[in-house]
């Protein structure tokens, strides 16, 4: 028994430290300024999206329509992110075959900058363009529960800072109140990310990754009715912010001005309450609880 | 040696360790103790402070023992041989070019040479055992050395010819020595020959450890061995000078008159030597500048780049040109003035010893492939414990040139 | 002494019309293959004569003297410094962190075409006319007369390091656990003589860079790489005269 004690709790520590070892081991890659840095399978090989998109003029679909996904070193993850698939033709092998660019076969140091290149890009910032990759720490936008804590690193590593700097935010963290009005109409963020050029900005839970809905119950006080505590909890589990926001409600508290008559032609808490997808507005207990 | 020979030196030396125990010579000896009591003040002061140095030195070499040297000492793997090789360098050649000098009066009987003998045979001895230690400290494995070198040798290393003809050497002159003081003096020829013998050999060895090394282009060549014998001629007038000087200073007497001729054609030989040394380093550096692109940056680092302040301050100005120039305006005479020629000579050599051993290391032996890392020269310093071993190395040599002085009272000896 | 009487007049004339053609051709074999040990780099030269003495390359291979004459072949166009090969080596041999018996140097130039840096595996060349043998005071390194590597008899080193400023290569270093001069040995004692065929290194390149083998089969791949004319192969340093054993090549 006294065996038993002791073996469970040192399995237990030999599994997680085991485990830990692997994810420090899993060494990442390094996305700075434009260029992108695998460390898998072998360490390392450089990709600078400057080369392709600006000096060789390809556009976004040219890769990121099938060869490559959008989020940046994916590709290492895979188990045939290896030679032998580039020369059948996948990933970089694609364009590097000898024909329309040079062949992966050649010029291995082009790309493979190895150990001593991966560590120059570890202790220095500063990418092949001579530029910066963005402050390290997140920027916090917004205050409280709905702030949106943005990472530079998931953004420079396909663009250069003049593609938000300085037309679209200036190069100073907290001097832009940014709101979703202005986002939802093309501004700020909301320049790109519009459904287009990136996720549309109604994907909420993409950004706000704190709390998306609020935890406290509103609470609605109608004359004449037994007041309403509305709880996000069941409703924000099942769906997503913008299957109500903002065709439905607004996001704001008493913004909507719903009435009864309103909910029983489809509009509001009817859209889904009509006794179809969803219990009848009719049905007044379940919400006006006196 | 003939069987005749041989017997007459054995017979001598039995004889004159029967007279060891002969009155004269026991009072002999009690005035050398005697001799050593009689100091002034200041020289009690100034062997107590020889001896803080070499207790000093002696426990950062053991602590640097401790640690290890790759942690003590500032050399790597791409400039192994650094202060304490350059060091042991100044101190073997010095040893060496006293022995040759001595030996221009008493091996071959050049009489205005005979009277700094005496001196010039002890400080050799001295000179090449502070070499050894201070070389002791930096091979790892020193202990090693007697046995293997005796055991496994390999006839073609230089540094095996070196080794084994430096203790020879130390032998015949600690011999040597000993039959000056016995006033042996045909005994004395015999063992002054073959330490000159084994000294020159030994000494150009160490020159081809650095010459034959085809890989370090900076020191490549013939040029090594033979600047190696010359140089050490100017560092042994020079320190017969420098040591003549300051011993009749601590004895406080005066030079008499075949003293002060040896002075006087030693100083000549010196002059000599330094012409014949700055000849040949104008030489080495002009036909470097046309050499291999290795050595070309090494000798612009020499002229103009990180070494040019040891270069033309210390080893032109101060080991060289002002030397030469004091020599001159003393017209041999003054002997104020050569002591401070040989003193400036002395610090100008051990620097050239620094530079040669150092430069020959920097330039990194993918160089020529352009490879980064190997496109610029390599940099050395000598760290905290390699300089307290050099001090207690001329510690050593201080307190006993000052025991010396006092024990064999000037070393004085009939001229002959 | 007593020295004999020779009589020069009456003494036979020994000259080469006395030397028979078989006697010649042997006497040609063993100074080509003391050649052929000695040129080391310049083996492409002894490949085109070796062919007018000898019948065939097997012929030549029986009589080097090193049997395996272990060599390596450096495809320095295909290292991308993964640095496999240095954790391999320093894994096998107990390499310590301060010191390294292989590395990888880099090369850049920066008005290049296309490819601006190169890698260059670098390790011991294990020459023919190695000069740190020869500098060694106790023998503590010496050339195996069996395989051609130059070892470390560690027991003998000194410390003196005069092995360390000899070598064109900087492939010694002192090693403070085993307290002597240490340095790459072809991975002798923890992997040939265990009947491994490749060195550490050589194993653990995914590029196939360092082709390890034995010279003297004319069927091992450093062989047929080194004998050939339309890919120029080279050695390091080849002015210094060391005659390494370890040869560069492109393509």
């Amino acid at each position: 028994m006294k065996k038993l004690i002791l073996t469970v709790p040192v399995v237990l520590l030999v599994t997680i430290l085991l485990s830990l070892s692997s994810i420090l081991d899993a060494a990442e890659g390094v996305i700075n300024g434009g260029d992108l840095v695998y460390t898998k399978p072998v360490k390392s090989v450089i990709f600078s999206h400057k080369v392709h998109v600006e000096d060789k003029g390809l556009g976004c679909a040219a890769c990121h329509s099938g060869l490559f996904d959008a989020k940046a070193l994916t590709a290492q993850g895979k188990s045939d992110f290896n030679m032998d698939s580039l020369y059948k033709g996948k990933y970089c092998g694609a364009c590097h075959n000898g024909k329309t660019a040079f062949a992966s076969n050649t010029q291995c140091a082009r790309c493979h900058i190895g150990v001593k290149g991966y560590t120059a890009f570890k202790t220095q910032p500063v990418s092949s363009q001579g530029i910066l990759a963005g402050p390290k720490q997140p920027i916090t936008i917004g205050k409280g529960d709905s702030a949106v804590k943005f990472k530079h690193a998931s953004h420079t590593g396909s663009f250069g800072c003049d593609a938000c700097h300085s037309a679209i935010f200036p190069m100073k963290s907290g001097k832009t109140k940014v709101t979703m009005e202005p986002i939802y109409n093309g501004r700020y963020c909301g320049t790109c990310h519009n459904g287009k050029k990136a996720f549309a900005a109604s994907d909420c839970t993409r950004c706000h990754t704190k709390t998306p809905a609020p935890k406290m119950p509103l609470v609605y006080k109608p004359k004449g009715a037994a007041p309403v505590k509305f709880s996000h909890d069941f409703h924000a589990g099942a769906f997503k912010c913008d299957e109500c926001h903002k065709k439905l409600f607004a996001m704001q508290k008493n913004g909507s001005k719903m009435k009864m008559d309103a909910m029983y032609e489809g509009k509001f808490c009817g859209k889904c309450h009509n006794g179809k997808t969803a219990s009848p507005a009719t049905d007044c207990d379940k919400c006006h609880k006196g | 040696m003939p069987n005749e020979v041989k017997s007459a030196g054995v017979s001598e030396i039995a004889k004159g360790l029967a007279r060891s125990f002969d009155t004269s010579v026991v009072a002999g000896w009690y005035s050398n103790i005697v001799g050593f009591l009689s100091g002034s003040k200041s020289y009690y002061v100034l062997l107590a402070l020889t001896g803080l140095v070499v207790f000093a030195s002696s426990m950062a070499a053991l602590n640097a023992m401790n640690i290890g040297y790759r942690h003590a000492y500032g050399v790597t793997r791409e400039i192994p041989w650094g202060l304490l090789i350059s060091t042991y360098v100044f101190f073997v050649v010095t040893s060496t070019g006293l022995c040759i000098v001595s030996s221009i009066g008493h091996v071959f009987g050049i009489k205005d040479f005979m009277p700094i003998a005496k001196r010039s045979v002890f400080l050799s001895v001295v000179t090449i055992f502070a070499g050894f230690t201070v070389i002791f400290f930096d091979i790892e494995n020193p202990f090693r050395m007697a046995l293997y070198n005796v055991i496994s040798p390999n006839l073609t290393s230089n540094i095996w010819w070196m080794g084994t003809l430096y203790g020879a050497y130390m032998f015949f002159m600690a011999v040597e020595f000993v039959f000056l003081l016995l006033e042996k003096h045909r005994l004395a020829v015999y063992a002054g020959l073959s330490g000159l013998l084994s000294g020159i050999a030994a000494h150009s060895n160490l020159g081809a450890i650095f010459g034959m090394l085809h890989a370090r282009e900076y020191w490549y060549g013939p040029y090594m061995p033979i600047y190696f014998i010359l140089s050490a001629m100017a560092s042994g007038c020079a320190a017969i000078i420098f040591f003549t000087w300051l011993g009749y200073k601590v004895n406080n007497e005066r030079m008499d008159k075949p003293m002060e001729r040896a002075m006087e054609v030693v100083g000549k030989l010196c002059t000599l030597l330094l012409a014949v040394i700055m000849f040949f380093t104008t030489w080495k550096i002009i036909t470097g500048l046309v050499a291999s692109p290795g050595k070309v940056e090494a000798i612009r680092a020499l002229l103009t780049g990180s070494y040019a302040f040891n270069f033309w301050l210390f080893e032109v100005l101060t080991g060289l040109a002002a030397p030469f120039a004091l020599f001159l305006y003393s017209r041999w005479k003054n002997y104020d003035m050569m002591f401070i020629a040989s003193l400036l000579m002395i610090i100008g050599i051990f620097v050239m010893r620094y530079d040669l051993v150092v430069i020959g290391q920097v330039v990194p032996s993918f160089h020529d492939i352009g490879a980064k890392g190997a496109l610029h020269l390599l940099p050395y310093a000598p760290s905290f414990y390699e300089i307290m071993i050099v001090a207690g190395g001329i510690g050593i040599v201080a307190a006993a040139f000052l025991l010396g002085e006092k024990i064999f009272s000037g070393h004085k000896s009939e001229i002959h | 002494m007593n020295l004999k009487k020779i009589d020069l007049e009456t003494l036979k004339k020994e000259d080469h019309e006395k030397v028979s053609p078989i006697e010649r051709r042997e006497f040609l074999k063993i100074g080509l293959t003391i050649g052929g040990i000695f040129a080391g780099g310049t083996i492409l030269s002894v490949v085109s004569n070796m062919s007018r003495v000898f019948a065939s390359p097997e012929e030549f291979s029986e009589k080097y003297p090193y049997k395996p004459h272990y060599s390596m072949v450096i495809r320095q166009d295909k290292c991308i410094d993964c640095e496999r090969c240095l954790e391999a080596c320093a894994m096998t041999n107990d390499v310590p962190e301060y010191g390294y018996r292989t590395t990888i140097l880099e090369k850049e130039v920066l008005d290049a075409i296309g490819q601006k840096k190169e890698f260059i595996p670098v390790l011991c060349n294990h020459c023919n006319n190695p000069p740190c043998v020869r500098a060694c005071p106790t023998k503590a390194t010496y050339k195996d007369k069996k395989t051609g590597i130059v070892m470390m008899e560690y027991g003998k080193c000194i410390g003196c390091k005069t092995c360390v400023v000899a070598c064109p290569y900087n492939a010694r270093y002192f090693n403070e656990k085993k307290h002597a001069i240490d340095k790459c040995n072809f991975c002798f004692d923890t992997r040939l003589s265990k009947g491994e065929k490749l060195t550490a290194c050589a194993a653990a390149c995914p590029a196939g860079v360092r082709i390890f083998g034995d010279l003297s089969d004319a069927n091992s791949e450093v062989y047929k790489l080194i004998h050939q004319l339309a890919k120029p192969v080279w050695a390091l340093r080849p002015e210094v005269g060391a005659k390494p054993n370890v040869f560069y090549m492109k393509g």
